[in-house]
């Protein structure tokens, strides 16, 4: 770790066999609010962090963001390491929920189309008082 | 990272022009960043200065010119923030 307090920067190097890249973007990602960050490859397999301060920091504070930094480091590789152990896992946890959900989206479908039908009022009959079941014939028939 | 600080001046040695142009080079690592996403920082910022992308080595080396004078002190790191987070998108 190398604090340069003039430039208002710390400078970090880690091995990306202990920390991998992906951890290196998260913690990273973390910082940017507070940060202007800047990475680089210093030699293979060896990954050169610049943390510069968005605000002015004495040499301790800058000591102390180089450590929260670190600290995320872990977190986001402990994060990585877990994620893969767990991917076959969450793969099958996520495709069964999605099957399930198609099964009941079927279902639901069914039972709003049998709502959605209109229901027919039948009425009760109250007898032909228009003589409308009276044939024509009949109803005008010379007498 | 570098930057360059470049003066105007008239064929006969006078200084024509007091504002100072500025234009500065930025080189991303191709292992770390990728072209991708300084493609859509260029995309964001194309409003702030004139951008030149070229391939050296293991490196992007992203030229700035043309930067508006209000944001010329902050535009590297910025820049190199915004193509970080797109990174991580």
């Amino acid at each position: 770790m190398q604090i340069k307090e003039s430039e208002n920067q710390v400078l970090i190097t880690v091995s990306s066999k202990i920390y991998p890249l992906e951890a290196v973007y998260g913690a990273a990602y973390v910082f940017l609010n507070r940060t202007y960050i800047f990475l680089d490859e210093k030699k293979k397999g060896e990954i050169l962090i610049t943390l510069k301060a968005k605000e002015k920091m004495d040499k301790k504070q800058l000591e102390n963001l180089a450590g929260e930094f670190y600290n995320e480091l872990l977190n986001y590789s402990l994060r990585n390491e877990i994620s893969k152990n767990n991917q076959k896992l969450r793969e099958y946890i996520v495709s069964r929920a999605l099957i399930g959900a198609l099964g009941e989206d079927e279902e639901e479908v069914e039972l709003e189309k049998t709502e959605e039908e209109p229901e027919e009022k039948i009425e009760e009959w109250k007898g032909d008082y228009l003589g409308l079941s009276i044939p024509w014939e009949k109803k005008f028939r010379k007498k | 990272m570098e930057g360059r600080l470049f003066r105007a001046f008239h064929p006969l040695g006078k200084e024509v022009q007091k504002k100072i142009k500025i234009f500065m080079t930025i080189s991303f690592n191709k292992n770390i960043y990728s072209l991708k996403a300084i493609k859509k920082t260029i995309q964001a910022y194309k409003n702030l200065a004139k951008f030149k992308v070229a391939e050296k080595g293991s490196y992007f080396k992203i030229e700035l010119t043309d930067i508006k004078k209000e944001i010329e002190t902050i535009i590297e790191d910025e820049f190199c923030n915004y193509v970080l987070s797109q990174v991580k998108e």
